[in-house]
C-alpha cells in the first residue's frame, strides 16, 4: 500500500467535499470575508485616526498661536492640574496618549493586525472541527465507514492519513487566511511601522506559519476522540461542544478566577511567566505547548481508533 | 477479474480445498450490565467456488458472523481462515482477499460514480487507470456506463447497490461477502445482481457468502446453506437438508396447541408443533403408512375434530420455518 496514494485519495475527496458542498464552501468564504472585512476595518480606522491626528494638529498650532498672542498680557497659562478639568480631546490629553478612545498608533493597528490574524488561524483550525467530525462519525452515519474499515490499510495507517488528510485543507485555508493578513500589512503600512520593519513581519508570518497547522490537528484529535463513542454527527457535535467548553473554562476560566483572588500577582507570574521572557523563549513556548496538546489529543484520538470500536460505537 | 467476466472458468477446486474456514468461531458483546452472545460455537467450511447462503432471524448473528470473517470484529472465541489464511494473525493478507458489501452501505454522495471508486480503489493500491479499465466492463453490464460522471448522490437505490458490488469487486477478490444484496431491490435489478453472482461463482472461481432473508434468492443461488441462529442449526446442501423425515400437517376445528400433548410418545412421530388450528409433525419414512392413522386416532379418541390431513412439501420456507420452531420451542422448553 502507498501511502502517497493514500494520501491523494483522502485528500483529493476531502477538497472535492469542500468545493462542492454548499455549505462547507459558504463556511470558506465567510472565513475570507471575515479577513477583508478586518483589514477595511482597520484601514477605516486609521484613516479616522489620521484626521483626528491633523485636527489635534491644527488645533496644537491654534493654541500655540493663541499662546504667542496672549503671553504679553500675561496671566492666561494653564495652572498645572487644570488640564485634567479641560473638555476631552483637548491637545494635552492627545499628548499624553489618553483621549477619549484608544490611541490608533501605527504600532497598535499593526497588533491589531497581527491579532486579527492569529484569528483568521483560529478560524482555519476551527474549519477542521465539522470537517472531523464528517470524516470520522459521518462516513459511520453514512454506511460508507465499513467499505474503508475493511481495506488493507491498518488502523494505524487510516487514522493518521484521515487525520491528516482534514488537518492539511484547514491549516492550509487558516495560513492563507494569515498569510492574506500579513501581506495586506507589509504592502500598504510595511514602511511606515514603527519597529516593525517588512523584514521582521516576514519573519513574524513565517514563524506564525506552525500555528495554524497545530491548532487545526489539535481539533482534529478532538474531533476524532467524540466521533468514536458517538453513532451520529449530532451526538458527536454536542460532546465536542463539551470538550471544547472545558478546554476554553481551563484556559480563560482559570485565568479570569486567578484574577479575582488575592493570589492575582502571583498566579500572574506563574502562569503567565512565558510572555515576560525573551520573544524567541515566548515563542518557542507557545509551539511547544500547541505540539504537546496536538500530540495529545493525537495519541488519544488514534488509541481509540479500532476497528471495532468504530464499527460499533 | 472484475473488469472480463466472460473469460474461461478456472479449474474446480478441489475437496477440502476451502475458501473460508471457522473453527468453533463465537462472539460475545459486553454491554454494561451483561453479555450478550451473539454468535457461539460455528463451524463451517465453504468450499471455492460455491455460492452459500446465511439464514437466520434477526438477531440470529449473521451480521456478527459476516463480519468476524472480513476482520473487522474480533471473536471472542476460535478462529476464522480466509483462503488458508488466519484473520486473527494476519489479517491484512486475508482481507485483501474479500470483497465486501455491507448490509447498509452508503455512498459518498458528493462524489461522481468514477471518482467513488477511484477512491475506494486507492485503499487497495490500484490506480486511476486500473480502475478504469477494471470497472468499465461491470459499469457497461449493469447499466451504469452513461452515468459513471454523474455525482452519486443523484443514484436510485438499486444504482447505489450495483456501485457496491462493483466496488466490491476493483481489487479482484477471490471471496465477494454481502449482506442482504438485494433487499428493498426492484426485481428487474435483483435479477440482474444474482446473474452477476452466478457468473462469478461459475466462470471465475470466485466463492460468494451472503446473508439474506429472501428464501428464493438462497433456492435460486446458493449450493449449500446455513441456518443460524446464536449456533449453527443445520448446514448442507438444499437436497440434503431437506431429506429430513417427511412432515403431515393436521388441520383442526378449534385451537391445535390442546392436543400436542396427545402425540406425546407415539412411535414414529418427531417434532410435534402448533400453529392456530394446524398440528404439524414429522413421520420416520420407515413408519408412514401406520402412523398417520396411528395419529389421527389419537386425536380423535383426545376430542378433537380432525378436518383433513395433508402431506406437507419441505420447500426450504417450511424446512426453515420448522428449524428455527423447533430452536425456539427448545429455548422456551423446561
Amino acid at each position: 500500500m502507498k501511502g502517497n496514494m493514500l494520501m491523494k485519495a483522502l485528500l483529493g475527496k476531502e477538497l472535492r467535499t469542500m468545493l462542492r458542498d454548499r455549505q462547507q464552501l459558504f463556511a470558506l468564504v465567510i472565513g475570507v470575508a471575515s479577513a477583508v472585512f478586518t483589514a477595511v476595518s482597520i484601514e477605516v480606522a486609521a484613516m479616522a485616526e489620521r484626521r483626528q491626528k491633523e485636527a489635534d494638529k491644527a488645533s496644537r498650532e491654534a493654541e500655540a498661536l493663541l499662546e504667542t498672542a496672549g503671553e504679553p498680557g500675561g496671566g492666561t497659562r494653564d495652572e498645572p492640574g487644570d488640564e485634567k478639568e479641560k473638555p476631552a480631546g483637548t491637545t494635552a490629553s492627545r499628548r499624553a496618549g489618553a483621549g477619549p478612545g484608544f490611541p490608533m498608533t501605527d504600532g497598535v493597528r499593526c497588533w491589531m493586525v497581527i491579532l486579527a490574524a492569529a484569528g483568521m488561524a483560529w478560524y482555519g483550525s476551527f474549519f477542521a472541527l465539522p470537517l472531523a467530525l464528517a470524516t470520522f462519525v459521518g462516513e459511520k452515519e453514512k454506511g460508507t465507514l465499513e467499505v474503508l474499515l475493511m481495506t488493507p490499510p491498518s488502523d494505524r495507517a487510516l487514522y493518521l492519513f484521515k487525520f491528516l488528510s482534514v488537518t492539511i485543507p484547514s491549516s492550509i485555508y487558516g495560513g492563507v487566511l494569515m498569510v492574506l493578513l500579513g501581506a495586506y500589512v507589509l504592502i500598504l503600512h510595511g514602511r511606515e511601522l514603527e519597529g516593525f520593519t517588512p523584514g521582521v513581519i516576514v519573519a513574524g508570518a513565517l514563524l506564525s506559519l506552525p500555528f495554524p497547522f497545530l491548532l487545526s490537528g489539535f481539533h482534529v484529535g478532538l474531533g476524532a476522540i467524540c466521533s468514536v463513542r458517538a453513532r451520529t454527527t449530532q451526538g458527536a457535535g454536542l460532546l465536542l461542544g463539551g470538550l471544547i467548553t472545558v478546554v476554553l473554562f481551563a484556559v480563560f476560566g482559570l485565568a479570569a478566577v486567578l484574577f479575582l483572588t488575592p493570589l492575582k500577582e502571583p498566579a500572574f507570574r506563574a502562569f503567565l511567566w512565558w510572555i515576560r521572557k525573551p520573544f524567541l523563549l515566548q515563542y518557542a513556548t507557545v509551539v511547544a505547548l500547541l505540539v504537546f496538546l496536538t500530540a495529545v489529543s493525537y495519541g488519544v484520538g488514534r488509541a481509540l481508533f479500532r476497528r471495532e470500536t468504530m464499527l460499533l460505537g | 477479474m472484475a473488469g472480463d467476466l466472460r473469460s474461461k472458468p478456472r479449474a474446480p477446486a478441489p475437496e477440502g480445498d476451502f475458501a473460508i474456514e471457522t473453527r468453533n468461531l463465537g462472539k460475545m458483546y459486553e454491554a454494561r450490565n451483561a453479555s450478550v452472545r451473539a454468535v457461539t460455537g460455528l463451524d463451517v467450511k465453504i468450499r471455492r467456488g460455491e455460492i452459500f447462503g446465511l439464514l437466520g432471524p434477526n438477531g440470529a448473528g449473521k451480521t456478527t458472523t459476516l463480519r468476524m470473517l472480513c476482520g473487522l470484529l474480533a471473536p471472542t472465541e476460535g478462529e476464522a481462515f480466509v483462503d488458508g489464511v488466519s484473520m486473527a494473525s494476519e489479517p491484512v493478507k486475508a482481507r485483501r482477499r474479500i470483497g465486501l458489501v455491507p448490509g447498509e452501505a452508503g455512498n459518498l454522495d458528493i462524489l461522481t460514480a468514477s471518482e467513488e471508486l477511484a477512491y475506494y480503489g486507492a485503499f487497495y493500491g490500484l490506480d486511476a487507470r486500473t480502475v478504469e479499465a477494471r470497472s468499465a466492463p461491470l459499469l457497461e453490464r449493469l447499466g451504469l456506463s452513461d452515468r459513471r460522471r454523474q455525482r452519486v448522490g443523484t443514484f436510485s437505490k438499486g444504482m447505489r447497490r450495483k456501485l457496491h458490488l462493483i466496488r466490491a469487486l476493483l481489487h479482484e477478490p477471490t471471496i465477494l461477502i454481502l449482506d442482504e444484496p438485494t433487499s428493498g431491490l426492484d426485481p428487474s435489478v435483483v435479477e440482474e445482481v444474482w446473474e452477476i453472482l452466478l457468473t462469478l461463482s461459475r466462470e471465475r472461481d470466485v466463492t460468494v457468502l451472503f446473508a439474506s432473508h429472501q428464501l428464493e434468492e438462497v433456492e435460486r443461488l446458493c449450493s449449500r446453506v446455513a441456518i443460524l441462529q446464536v449456533r449453527l442449526l443445520a448446514e448442507g446442501a438444499l437436497d440434503e437438508l431437506s431429506d429430513r423425515p417427511p412432515a403431515y400437517r393436521v388441520g383442526l376445528a378449534g385451537e391445535a396447541g390442546r392436543f400436542l400433548g396427545a402425540l406425546d410418545g407415539l412411535a414414529g412421530v418427531s417434532n410435534p408443533r402448533a400453529e392456530g388450528e394446524t398440528l404439524r409433525f414429522n413421520v420416520e419414512a420407515s413408519s408412514l403408512r401406520s402412523v398417520v392413522p396411528a395419529v389421527v386416532r389419537r386425536l380423535v379418541t383426545e376430542g378433537a375434530d380432525v378436518l383433513d390431513v395433508s402431506a406437507e412439501e419441505e420447500d426450504l420456507r417450511s424446512l426453515y420455518r420448522s428449524i428455527v420452531r423447533q430452536e425456539a420451542g427448545k429455548e422456551g422448553g423446561p
